[in-house]
């Protein structure tokens, strides 16, 4: 019996532990919004978030994953998915929750991301091409990101090490 | 062309639908599968069976059923187009989805052998034009006749407006309207708008199949679901025109959920309960290939063969002039 958090809801899935965890959320759990594409882990169709970070889940047996917090395409909630009705990115959207996903985890790490961050990030497959759109998608999200909350009080601790440094480093 | 089972469908319940048949489609549909939702397609106190192209919800939401496939090229934005330009819907409470399978909703202007609701060709907005205008068209005169009748005055005194009928001082919307225009007979000829009419086609309005490719509810063909479904999985030969000669399906057989292994022609297929045990048992079949003939083919070797066939080739388009510099390239296809 795997344990995972999916999309904030405790489950437990009893499945073989070599089962990728791509077909436990898809035939266990009903969450058919994430898709099999190559099978081997290349073209990003199955992308979810485990522990916050996009990983490509047809190739991940459920056991890595036990314990952990999945997040899938039903569990998004986003700018990016109003920025990609925004720009008209799908067109057949078979790769597009994979594509969301990616995205979603770039602009939570990167708000204001450039072209070559969206290049490096977004090496999902799509077969329509909409690869303009997915970019143009991203910036057009990037400007709905809600204000990132201010950084916390760092705890004041004098070491004395702070000028000593910024002394070295002129 | 009301039927009396229409009649009796509408008497019985509490939704309105506005109905009308197509010439030569005067047969009973299929109920309505409506797990294809696309978007609030099932407003409430909705009835969602009839026997054509449209229905129209006591809240407006006008929903146009559509043959074809939408398939990422955007029928489901403009084939609902065509009929909502005729009908002057609103076009924010215009849905598209699926049809079921029926030749009511077949592509006229293509033979297949027999009827089918195929999607190909480039074909779809020319196959459907006249029909969904024409669908529209009645559906309009339907709601303009249902109006008139209410309102006290004649037809050609009311007009409409992103579906709203209006004559003088009243007015009403075509959700207000539906359940008494699916009462009356639609007429047998329209006219349609002239191009220089035309409001709605020739724009781009947002596609109308996004919201649920953003949220992963959109139904694709892997996520049909049906009570106890069985997978098959499939290996053929990898080389064209080689043959299968042996395999051992042991290990296969110990993944759970197998129910079969079997051969079909020059492949191995197996049967199983879920996709991934498919997957994985097929991965475990231990196959014997005979490569056959082709066994060395490659693209080098194609290409080579094509071009000995092509020879010297022959010219087939000449224009402009000469210059000082020659550009030479060489395109293939496929």
């Amino acid at each position: 019996m795997i344990k995972l958090t999916v999309n904030g809801e405790a489950h437990e899935v009893d499945v073989e532990q070599d089962t990728p965890l791509l077909w436990a959320m898809r035939e266990n759990l009903g969450l058919k919004g994430t898709k099999f594409g190559c099978g081997i882990g290349m073209c990003g169709a199955c992308t979810m978030h485990l522990n916050g970070q996009p990983v490509r889940t047809c190739i991940l047996p459920v056991v890595a994953a036990d314990g952990a917090e999945v997040t899938t395409i039903e569990g998004l909630d986003h700018p990016v998915q109003e920025a990609w009705i925004d720009e008209q990115v799908p067109q057949c959207g078979y790769c597009q929750s994979g594509q969301l996903m990616v995205a979603a985890a770039l602009l939570d790490k990167i708000r204001e991301p450039s072209d070559t961050d969206i290049d490096q990030w977004m090496t999902n497959l799509c077969r329509c091409a909409t690869y303009d759109r997915i970019r143009a998608g991203i910036h057009a999200a990037s400007a709905k990101m809600p204000e990132p909350p201010p950084p916390p009080e760092p705890e004041v601790e004098d070491t004395g090490l702070e000028d000593a440094e910024g002394e070295g480093e002129e | 062309m009301i039927n009396l089972s229409r009649r009796a469908m509408l008497g019985s319940s509490a939704g309105l639908v506005l109905a009308f048949s197509l010439p030569g489609c005067g047969h009973t549909l299929p109920a309505i599968d409506d797990t294809i939702n696309l978007g609030d397609v099932l407003a409430e106190g909705e009835v969602a069976n009839l026997n054509a192209w449209l229905r129209i919800a006591p809240n407006g939401v006008t929903t146009i059923r559509m043959g074809a496939s939408e398939m990422g090229q955007g029928v489901f934005t403009s084939l609902p187009m065509l009929l909502a330009e005729e009908l002057d819907a609103d076009w924010s409470l215009v849905r598209a989805e699926s049809a079921p399978a029926n030749k009511a909703y077949r592509r006229p202007n293509v033979d297949y052998p027999g009827e089918a609701q195929g999607t190909g060709g480039s074909l779809s907005v020319r196959g459907y034009w006249n029909p969904l205008r024409e669908a529209g068209a009645k559906a309009r005169a339907m709601l303009v006749e249902a109006a008139s009748i209410r309102f006290g005055v004649e037809a050609s005194a009311c007009s409409i407006s992103k579906g709203v009928v209006t004559a003088g001082e009243q007015s009403a919307t075509f959700g207000e309207l539906a359940s008494d225009a699916a009462l009356l007979s639609p007429p047998s000829k329209v006219s349609l708008k002239k191009k220089s009419e035309r409001s709605l086609m020739g724009t781009s309005p947002a596609r109308l199949d996004l919201p649920p490719k953003v949220d992963g509810s959109a139904i694709f063909g892997i996520d049909v679901d049906m009570p106890d479904l069985l997978i098959a999985t499939i290996k053929s030969c990898p080389h064209h025109g080689g043959t299968l000669v042996s395999f051992d399906d042991t290990k296969a057989r110990e993944v759970p959920g197998v129910e079969d292994v079997f051969q079909v022609d020059e492949a191995v297929v197996v049967v199983a309960d879920t996709f991934w045990h498919a997957k994985k048992a097929l991965g475990l079949v231990e196959i014997v290939w005979d490569a056959g003939k082709w066994a060395d083919l490659d693209d080098a070797k194609i290409g080579a063969m094509l071009n000995e066939a092509i020879g010297d080739g022959k010219t087939v388009w000449k224009t402009g002039k000469v210059g000082e510099t020659d550009i030479e390239a060489t395109y293939e296809v496929p």
